[in-house]
């Protein structure tokens, strides 16, 4: 190996660079590099002494070169103050020298076997059987590889992983054949109000009755269910209920529903989505008896729900939250005072939030009349009570616990069950089962079990089951049948065999070139997550997709405008790193934040790249688009635009010389990349050169202190920063991350745009502290004063964007770190791209044609 | 170690510098390093996390040593207290926010080997289960990791631990059928598994290393339930209701059971190793009597609101009530040699979270109950008066009670023996 290098290249004396003959490269590192990076300095943890030794055979190796190849292409390296550094014609020989070495010693290609993730596992479970599959509560999670949760290497098959399957094997095979049980007997049950539950602001027990007063979507926001009730079989059960109103709700009847859940599924689940047993209208304001006979399925609950309760917490109920609180406010002089004088924005919360209204109310310096509803304070009050329903209607449902209107709930009883019913998952069953075993008779016979078999390993290996081991499984099934068990539980053995099968939870298994089973696959999951569907499968089995046009032709049909949801929000999410946002909460000094925001900015930006891919729009529209997709809430709340008024999303335009818009100019990716609390500029400059720049700086190195955000405002984080750079060592990378994320900096912690940093008071309100200060300069000598400017220099560098954004799509695509070969092979794809004006759709499609999308 | 906060300030800056900690190491008394367990002064580990943590006012004695006058939330452990050591000021400098809650076990990184997993590789292998993983509540977060960084789930309902440790006849059936006819499952998988090794590169080879290993683990595990099974399960004398409380209200309820529970799966030798997730999510509460009047979660957002406090503080009391329940049963219970379990258990009890008002999960709320060591008395230690003392140079303390050769956890090189041992 030395031998070969050594002898590789003859360098002419040039000018005057040094390094000729058979020493290079290592004349070369030894002229420039050694006094920095020998065994003895190796900084930034590099060594060159022994480059040349270093085995090709180690991924190591390749990112080490690749590194090299890359400080040296952007001039980083030999650094610019050194005053001895190699001539344009030397480093020029060293890239070639690199490029060369990189291209021999790579290949297109190298995917490890793929375990499914488990979002395939449950599609493929789907796909298999034909029932919505999840998998059970705590389930391991995946391991994730450059953001992305489908990468061979990174997923591991861990034991309690291999225990998980082999438990979730046989629930899915209950599913289609469960156990006997025994039959349950019948019993009574009863709750009175305390022995059912209450959670956040849902209900409240006075004067021995459960009162309810909110119909907000989640359970766990206005239902009450006894705490020990959950029916032990499917069956009809008689159900009795002590119901009264306190305080009538006007001429209507209070109507309560009962409607069945499952114990162990969420309790924040939208009560409409629970199956409605029956509704009872309540009339009078002394209890009285209803009862009915309904059907409760085993592992159910009783949810108990005040369906035209006045309240609600439902962000798309606050028309109906506003008119009630203008009507309560001018009918109610008094307590509309009391709102004011209280600290309303100060988190009040529950009873003890009503308490403190109660008081205000109560005392004499309180101003009855004073502020009228349509001033300045009134509005005030009714917006910030609209920001934060949810908040406010738990302090309410207090007030409406003890005045009224409420719905008292006295007392349950259930009993039963008497007739065993079929429940849904019992007629269920019968559709699995056609499905299952494809029209072929369920019988002991051998050519029946084998069709059997035949048909399903088929569909859980994704490829035609061979015969060798259908005659295998055969054997497995006759052989537990022919020793005493029924033929159920001998299929049911051959579905939780299959099911912990190397060939069902692997994928991409043959070495080469994919075969047309291994395509479709491939692109199956890629594009819908999920196993190849019929038409794929066809065209697979007739190896047509090898074919030139054919390939081309499915590709496009599973990008039809209504499939390409999964494909949007699996790639979007984890290549800009949505994924953080779960775990983010921002500051509620900043803003009242809650889930639906979440969603919200998760949503537009899954549009807007749904947008672009749809309409095959050209790639710098990802970067500095005319539109983008908002609803009135998040239009309002984080683009501070009232001119957007739709309920639902919908497409807007953007003003020219907006700075929002595009992929960092969204509210998710501005959350994603900060913490809630404080920007981050250094991790939005590692953001922005990892996902969009695609010249991702290595990690940190060792022993380097986090910067704490100095969150007293005395210092901004420039000037943290700027002493942070001082360090050379740190400089060399901060010189590119820092004018990136500096010149995000104009958007908050949740993606608003500001032009000081905030400083809070001890209530927690902010007045303007430091200006600041966006500009920045790349070491190309590009500066930045505006985010206008950073979409300018990614749209004449259009390049490396779009090579960034074709290398994370064969990344999600082929579960692999691409190698330097596969990178140089997307290189003239993406530059035809780019040269014919295509569009993005063109290039997924031009990408799934290439050698490095049809490798393993 | 009964030092007043200020002489112990000046013990670890002797000499006008911070002391580092490692270099208290040398004070640390020689533990006998012979077989991991043999002779160590612990053997079982019990780790309770509470997702809101602890009002610290109300967790932490104002004093520091021996002499301290009780808090409110230690006051229900009175009785026990010769029998635990409470810590302030330790965390594992790690990120805030109810995502990074998941540290308390991990150390500094998520998804590292959680402390539970490291000592369960060590003494995990004699008993039934190498460790059990349990939630009062439902767990929003995961609290035990492998080395390999998978998330170990959480049992939540009781009566699903109960059948798995003392399983009723009908279910041993099943389970047995389950296993019995499984290993014929495992022997056609690994054919298939050969099958496709044939025609694979080394490094698919390695993939399906972990693939052979992972189907030898379940096979030995399935074996070792097999045997349980043919032994008979332990018989215990301990009655479940006949509801299983997962209602969000009853998660007390659930607490209660769960350590009633786990202070038979220590008893009965079933395991070693425990965790128990204490969640909080929005329930209202009904305690004497009285319901309050906001959920456990928007308690925690306190803002310094005296009221809230007042019946946050009331709930986290509750916990603390628990867990003197637990300290009774392990101090009635006797091990093999009829000594009270408590005295060979270390029980952990802490949080990720130091102040869910703020998000903080600096200055972590931490007690440690039983395993032999010197206790009562509440040491204090403060990362603004410059002390280096980790969360995870306790967790190294406790390991190396347990007769570990351990001297690194995450980002903690040290120990706390020189204060605590």
């Amino acid at each position: 190996m030395r031998f070969l290098l050594r002898g590789w290249i003859c360098l002419q004396l040039l000018g005057a660079g040094v390094i000729v003959g058979a020493e290079f490269p290592d004349a070369f590192f030894a002229e420039y590099c050694f006094d920095c990076h020998d065994d003895l300095t190796q900084e930034a943890e590099v060594q060159l002494d022994n480059a040349i030794d270093l085995d090709w055979g180690k991924p190591e190796t390749h990112h080490f070169f690749e590194r090299v190849l890359d400080v040296v292409s952007d001039g980083a390296m030999p650094p610019k103050d050194e005053a001895h550094r190699p001539s344009k014609e030397e480093s020029k020989a060293l890239k070639e020298w690199l490029h060369r070495e990189l291209l021999e010693h790579s290949k297109v290609g190298g995917t490890v076997l793929r375990r499914l993730n488990q979002v395939e596992y449950e599609k493929t479970i789907t796909s298999v059987f034909g029932f919505d599959y999840k998998v059970p509560p705590g389930f391991p999670a995946d391991q994730t590889s450059h953001g992305f949760d489908n990468q061979g290497e990174a997923l591991l098959l861990s034991p309690p992983l291999m225990e998980s399957y082999v438990e979730a094997a046989a629930q899915v095979a209950d599913k289609l054949f469960p156990p006997i049980g025994k039959p349950v007997p019948v019993s009574l049950f009863t709750a009175m109000p305390e022995e059912m539950v209450i959670s956040y602001s849902s209900g409240y027990i006075i004067d021995g009755a459960m009162r309810l007063a909110s119909k907000s979507a989640p359970v766990s926001r206005s239902c009450t269910w006894p705490t020990k009730f959950e029916a032990k079989g499917s069956g009809t059960y008689r159900v009795k209920i002590d119901l009264s109103q306190f305080k009538g709700i006007g001429k209507s009847p209070m109507r309560l529903q009962l409607r069945a859940k499952k114990v162990s599924d969420d309790d924040s689940v939208d009560v409409n989505s629970l199956r409605l047993l029956t509704e009872f209208e309540v009339t009078e304001d002394e209890p009285k008896s209803f009862e009915k006979t309904v059907e409760i399925y085993a592992g159910e609950t009783l949810i108990c729900y005040f369906a035209n309760a006045p309240l609600d917490s439902d962000r798309e109920s606050k028309e109906v939250f506003a008119d009630y609180l203008r009507s309560e406010f001018e009918s109610k002089p008094e307590l509309f005072a009391g709102w004011l004088a209280v600290e309303h924005n100060s988190g009040l919360r529950g009873g003890v939030g009503w308490e403190r209204v109660k008081k205000k109310m109560a005392s004499p310096d309180l101003k009855v009349g004073e502020v009228v509803l349509d001033s300045k304070e009134g509005k005030a009050l009714i917006s910030t009570m609209l920001k934060n329903p949810v908040l406010y209607v738990e302090t309410i449902s207090y007030q409406l616990f003890e005045e009224g209107p409420a719905l008292e709930i006295h007392a349950l009883e259930i009993e039963g069950p008497f007739l065993k019913v079929e429940d849904d998952e019992a007629r269920e069953r019968k559709k699995w089962l056609e499905r299952f075993s494809e029209e072929v008779p369920l019988d002991s016979g051998a050519d029946s079990i084998s069709a059997i078999l035949s048909s399903f390993l088929t569909k859980a290996f994704r490829r035609p089951a061979e015969e060798a081991e259908v005659r295998a499984y055969q054997k497995l099934v006759m052989t537990h049948r022919e020793s005493g068990h029924s033929l159920e539980d001998a299929i049911h053995l051959g579905i939780r065999t299959a099911l912990i099968s190397p060939q069902f939870l692997y994928r991409e298994t043959a070495e080469g070139a994919l075969d047309n089973w291994g395509i479709a696959s491939r692109l199956s999951y890629f594009l819908i997550n999920a196993p190849a569907d019929r038409k794929l499968l066809e065209a697979a089995e007739k190896e047509r997709l090898t074919i030139p046009g054919v390939l081309e032709f499915q590709t496009e049909k599973l990008l039809e405008e209504n499939r390409i949801q999964e494909f949007v929000s699996g790639f979007t999410a984890q290549w800009l790193g949505l994924t953080h946002l779960d775990d983010i909460m921002p500051d509620p000094r900043l803003l009242n934040f809650n889930d639906n925001d979440r969603k919200g900015v998760i949503r537009e930006t899954e549009l807007f790249v749904g947008e672009i891919l749809k309409k095959n729009l050209p790639l710098e529209t990802f970067v500095d688009p005319d539109f983008t997709f908002l609803d009135q809430a998040l239009a309002k709340k984080i683009y501070n635009r009232k001119d957007v008024k739709s309920k639902g999303f919908t497409r807007v335009s953007l003003e020219p010389g907006s700075p929002y818009g595009g992929i960092f100019g969204q509210g998710s990716v501005m959350m994603a990349t900060a913490n809630g609390v404080d920007t981050e500029p250094v991790s939005r400059g590692v953001w922005m050169l990892e996902n969009v720049l695609g010249d991702a700086p290595p990690p940190p190195p060792k022993n380097v202190p986090a910067i704490t955000p100095d969150t007293r405002g005395a210092k901004t984080i420039r000037e943290l920063l700027d002493a942070h750079r001082s360090d050379e060592s740190c400089a060399r990378c901060h010189v590119k991350m820092d004018p990136l994320g500096y010149v995000l900096e104009n958007f908050d912690p949740v993606g608003r745009w500001r032009t000081h940093y905030p400083i809070y008071d001890k209530k927690g309100k902010a007045t303007d502290g430091p200006k600041i200060d966006a500009t920045g300069t790349m070491p190309d000598g590009y500066a930045f004063t505006h985010v206008n400017d950073l979409k300018r220099y990614v749209v004449e560098n259009l390049d490396q964007f779009a090579n960034c954004l074709a290398e994370k799509l064969m990344t999600y695509a082929t579960g692999r770190t691409l190698t330097y070969a596969d990178r140089e092979a997307i290189k003239p794809i993406v530059a035809a791209n780019l040269e014919n004006k295509e569009g993005f759709r063109d290039l997924i499609i031009a990408l799934v044609g290439s050698e490095v999308f049809l490798t393993k | 170690m009964n030092l007043t906060e200020t002489t112990r300030r000046n013990f670890l800056r002797a000499g006008g510098i911070s002391l580092s900690l490692p270099l208290l190491e040398s004070f640390a008394p020689a533990r006998g390093l012979g077989e991991p367990g043999a002779g160590a002064k612990a053997k079982r580990l019990v780790c309770v996390g509470s997702f809101l943590g602890y009002h610290r006012p109300a967790f932490y004695p104002r004093a520091t040593g021996s002499n301290y006058e009780t808090s409110t939330l230690l006051e229900p452990l009175s009785e026990f207290r010769d029998d635990f050591t409470v810590f302030s000021g330790l965390d594992h400098r790690s990120g805030n926010g109810h995502g990074n809650w998941e540290n308390f076990l991990c150390g500094q990184t998520i998804k590292s080997q959680s402390l539970d997993q490291v000592v369960a590789g060590e003494v995990g292998q004699s008993t039934r289960f190498d460790s059990l993983q349990l939630t009062a509540g439902k767990n929003s977060r995961n609290m035990s990791y492998t080395k390999h960084g998978v998330a170990l789930p959480m049992i939540q309902r009781p009566s699903v631990l109960y059948r798995k440790m003392f399983a009723s006849p009908d279910d041993t059936a099943r389970s047995a059928y389950l296993i019995d006819s499984g290993q014929s499952a495992l022997d056609q998988v690994l054919a298939d598994a050969k099958r496709l090794s044939k025609n694979v590169t080394a490094r698919d080879q390695e993939k399906l290393d972990e693939y052979f290993t992972s189907i030898r683990d379940v096979e030995k595990r399935m074996a070792k339930q097999r045997r349980a099974l043919e032994e008979g399960v332990p018989e215990v004398d301990y009655k479940l209701p006949d509801y299983d409380p997962v209602a969000p209200t009853l998660m007390l309820e659930a607490e209660t059971i769960m350590y009633d529970l786990m202070a038979l799966a220590l008893q009965t030798d079933s395991t070693r190793v425990i965790t128990l997730f204490l969640a909080g999510l929005g329930q209202v509460f009904t305690l004497d009597g009285e319901t309050l009047q906001a959920g456990y979660h928007a308690l925690s957002h306190h803002g310094n609101d005296p009221d809230k406090i007042r019946d946050l503080v009331r709930v986290e009391n509750e916990h603390m009530k628990c867990l003197a329940g637990f300290l009774t049963h392990l101090k009635t219970k006797t091990d093999a040699e009829g000594a009270p379990l408590l005295d060979s258990t270390i029980v952990l009890f802490g949080t990720g979270m130091g102040d869910a008002s703020r998000h903080s999960n600096r200055d972590l709320p931490t007690l440690v109950a039983g395993g032999g060591f010197a206790h009562g008395s509440h040491i204090a230690v403060s990362e603004d008066a410059g002390d280096t003392a980790l969360l995870g140079d306790l967790y190294i303390t406790l390991m190396q009670q347990m007769g570990m050769e351990i001297d690194h956890f995450s980002n903690a090189k040290s120990n706390l023996n020189g204060l605590f041992s």
